[in-house]
């Protein structure tokens, strides 16, 4: 009962965030079904409540609190983090985040994706922050480091044929000077 | 009249039922997390140690964790208690991943099920909440499958705790309500699944399916190989849509279930094959066999053993 209400809501918050085949005008009560339901699970409870803890540490441990809404109800874009990192003597060196494994390489995709959707401004410049953090160590003398979001636009399979590679767009980029621990959006 | 539903419902609820569906789940999932272990292992304290310089550190998701609640398990409590009889946090850490590793090993062989089950399925837990975004699909699915096997009743008849400690399971009579437990929440993750897959335009078009084969980092075929097959993909997608949308509805009848489990253990490994998910395939196809597919037994024949088919249930 308690995995049903989960997927549901899961289900309602995608068909409420996202285009579907459904009128956007539908949105609305795809929200509040979304938010009924999330009720329904205890989530508006105080987090003080045993029972709502109770609900969502079972979500967790039997692995619904999420829903199963995997590439839906689009295939999203892949996104990459690239770094700038720009020296005291002017040389400017890219690089990549690292990880050591393909599999490792998998599991970074989804932090990405995380980032995209963090649309509360501060909250995305902080985990960017992060990330960059860790380049920091491996270049410790750098002035600043430019960290550059980019999406892959992938082309349909009509465009494709038609001759148009995978581009990539800077969504946006933001400059970390931790001399003075700041970060500066620049969409 | 009350009492007819009431026995159909017990009947659904709590049908007779072999243990072979907890073997294969038992196996799969100590195999999951094993291989977690081994792919993890390069990344294990970078990932989870608050002195690391990796591009993830736990604290960040253990502070969204708590914003759900302050119960969920999370490798922080493992590593304050650590701190609390002197262990410092990278001796902690690698005392998780040896015991997660250890705690596979003996529950794909059958031995302390019951501790090797739940202590899985504990630190498995914990690390993929304090690794938050860094988890996906696969480790999620991971989850699901250690919890049924902790909850269901060990040992199997395939352990060796069965076979050298003589133990037997305290409630054996349930094995068939944790498996209808599994089947349920099968067809509720494909049910969803298809269901939110079906609301999107690029799935009835094969956009979808060719977005994903050509879509970084899962591009393991070139585009310019892929287009030849451009016309395959709507039949793709739909059929993906199709399979997983309508599973609680074919899976159940004996007529059917053959071909919908075939047909979703082929999609599985279509995924494998394309994307290069192959441990989400595995445990896919693990949870699948395990909820609907058909009971085996271990026969003595002439001497041999053989696994022997007894049709589907």
């Amino acid at each position: 009962m308690l995995i049903s209400l989960a997927c549901f809501r899961a289900t309602f918050s995608i068909f409420a965030q996202s285009a579907t085949i459904f009128p956007s005008s539908l949105q609305n009560i795809w929200r509040r079904a979304a938010e009924i339901v999330t009720a329904g699970v205890g989530q508006h409870l105080a987090p003080s409540n045993p029972l709502g803890n109770a609900i969502v540490v079972y979500l967790h441990a039997v692995g619904s609190e999420g829903g199963y809404g995997f590439f839906a109800p689009e295939v999203p874009d892949s996104l990459t983090l690239v770094f700038e990192i720009h020296f005291p003597d002017g040389r400017v060196e890219y690089d990549l985040p690292s990880v050591r494994s393909v599999a490792a390489g998998l599991r970074f995709n989804g932090v990405l994706e995380q980032i995209n959707a963090t649309k509360y401004e501060p909250l995305r410049q902080m985990i960017l922050k992060i990330l960059t953090y860790s380049v920091l160590q491996r270049y410790p003398n750098a002035s600043h480091i430019r960290a550059i979001f980019t999406v892959a636009i992938l082309p349909s399979t009509r465009e494709f044929a038609a001759g148009r590679e995978i581009s990539y767009e800077t969504l946006s980029a933001y400059d970390l000077t931790f001399a003075e621990q700041s970060t500066e959006p620049r969409d | 009249m009350r009492r007819i539903i009431w026995e159909r419902i017990e009947g659904f609820l709590f049908p007779q039922e072999s243990d072979t569906w907890l073997t294969v789940l038992r196996l799969g999932a100590a195999l999951q997390v094993i291989l977690y272990c081994s792919t993890t292992r390069a990344e294990w304290h970078e990932t989870f140690s608050m002195q690391s310089v990796g591009p993830i550190r736990r604290d960040l998701s253990e502070a969204v964790l708590s914003a759900q609640s302050h119960f969920i398990p999370r490798m922080g409590w493992l590593v304050d208690a650590g701190a609390r009889i002197g262990l410092g946090e990278g001796l902690v850490l690698e005392i998780i991943w040896w015991a997660l590793l250890i705690a596979g090993i003996s529950l794909l062989v059958g031995l302390f099920c019951r501790a090797s089950a739940i202590v899985a399925a504990f630190l498995h837990l914990c690390a993929v909440k304090s690794s938050g975004a860094l988890s996906y699909g696969v480790d999620i699915f991971t989850i699901v499958g250690l919890f049924y096997v902790a909850v269901a009743p060990l040992p199997d008849s395939f352990s060796l705790d069965r076979h050298f400690r003589q133990l037997k399971p305290k409630y054996a009579e349930l094995n068939g309500f944790f498996r209808r437990a599994l089947q349920v929440h099968v067809c509720l993750i494909y049910f969803f699944s298809g269901i939110a897959k079906c609301a999107g335009v690029g799935w009835w078009n094969g956009e979808s399916i060719w977005r994903a084969v050509i879509r970084p980092p899962f591009n393991m075929i070139s585009p310019s190989i892929l287009i030849h097959w451009k016309f395959f993909f709507p039949i793709a997608s739909i059929s993906v849509c199709i399979l997983e949308t309508a599973y609680p509805i074919f899976i159940w009848p004996r007529r059917t279930r053959v071909i919908w489990l075939c047909s979703v253990v082929a999609m599985h490994i279509g995924i494998a094959a394309f994307l290069g998910m192959y441990l989400f395939a595995l445990i896919m196809i693990i949870l699948n066999l395990a909820a609907f597919g058909p009971p085996f037994r271990w026969r003595q024949d002439a001497g041999v053993n053989v696994v022997a088919e007894q049709g589907i249930a």
